[in-house]
């Protein structure tokens, strides 16, 4: 009795667990499936020989925007401009113009340069976004 | 005749080696069988998506074999398997412990198996789609495991990783359902042909059955 219960319950489970994930998985489908996909970054953050560069790679259900993935495991911090947007100041402990003068902390994504304020580029799936203290 | 007797104990000593000797060799070669066997068959898999033998055989080990020589032959059937085939390609080498945890599992699943005597071809059918399940369910755990470093994302990705490969996961279960329910038949075959040389190595198949 104990043990056409188990298999009773194994069953249960078995069928609960599939048939749960492919209703979830149509009704993604139906959605378009684009917001909940998996989004794949690679980011890295070019100290310029200060400290030694860091290379990480982030699969997500969701797009981030620059910002937002550089914050992920870095210690930024930013100045904001009212009309524009964010702009980092500084990664881990390496300053604009300060750790080496002339040097700012640039973002590029698949090697062009950013064009818009970190907060509000959003970069596609399979982006290398990569940030450089030149 | 104390001499004798002296005699014999060596005679008897040197045969009792040759014996465990022997006995080690025949192991070492059943456990080089059995892995070439199911690596072999396996590799003819290859090209069909989540379609593979690996955890029925080492389940059909544990349902079979004592506990040592099950677990040695499990872990050189693994370790052989994913040097061969899988640890070069993609996230191969991070899901790697996850797979040997998920394949441990088929292995105390087997044991347990025949220590509660599940003999019907339905009850194995059950039991290779649960474990096969959980297989995949451990072996998702990789993805989100080593990308993510935040717990909520863990749980989004985890969840939307098993979702996505939902496909991959019910035709690995349908195709080791299928695999699990003919076990006792392949039982019937194989274990008179095992137990001529290899008794020594079964479960205590005459106690218990």
């Amino acid at each position: 009795m104990k043990r056409t219960l188990l298999f009773l319950v194994m069953l249960l489970f078995i069928l609960i667990t599939l048939t749960g994930a492919l209703y979830l998985f149509n009704q993604n489908q139906q959605k378009g499936g684009v917001s909940v996909g998996l989004i794949y970054y690679s980011l890295e953050v070019k100290f310029n020989g200060i400290k030694p560069d860091i290379q990480k790679s982030y699969l997500l259900n969701t797009t981030l925007t620059v910002y937002n993935l550089t914050i992920l495991d870095n210690n930024v911090t930013i100045k904001v401009y009212p009309n524009l947007g964010y702009f980092v100041t500084s990664i881990d402990g390496v300053f604009n113009n300060i750790n080496r003068s002339n040097a700012f902390w640039i973002y590029y994504l698949n090697n062009v340069r950013g064009s818009l304020a970190v907060d509000q580029m959003v970069p596609v799936n399979n982006t290398v976004i990569s940030w450089r203290y030149e | 005749m104390n001499s004798h007797t002296k005699t014999e104990e060596n005679t008897y000593e040197i045969i009792s080696n040759f014996e465990s000797t022997d006995e080690k060799l025949q192991t070492k070669a059943l456990m080089i069988e059995l892995g070439a066997a199911v690596l072999g068959i396996n590799w003819l898999l290859i090209t069909i998506p989540n379609v593979e033998i690996i955890s029925f055989s080492i389940f059909f080990i544990g349902y079979l074999f004592r506990t040592k020589f099950a677990l040695v032959t499990s872990l050189v059937i693994i370790f052989s398997w994913e040097v061969l085939a899988s640890l070069t390609f993609g996230l191969g080498l991070l899901v790697f412990p996850l797979k040997v945890i998920g394949w441990l599992l088929f292995l105390i699943a087997g044991h347990l198996s025949y220590k509660f005597k599940v003999e019907k071809a339905y009850e194995f059918l059950i039991i290779g789609a649960f474990f096969t399940l959980i297989w995949d369910m451990v072996v998702t755990l990789g993805t989100s495991l080593f990308f993510i470093t935040t717990p909520l994302e863990f749980i989004s990705v985890y969840l939307t990783t098993f979702i996505f490969g939902i496909n991959f996961t019910i035709i690995h279960v349908v195709a080791n359902s299928y695999l699990f329910a003919t076990l006792p038949y392949i039982e019937r075959t194989v274990l008179p042909v095992v137990q001529i040389n290899y008794d020594y190595l079964l479960q205590s198949r005459g106690v218990n059955k």
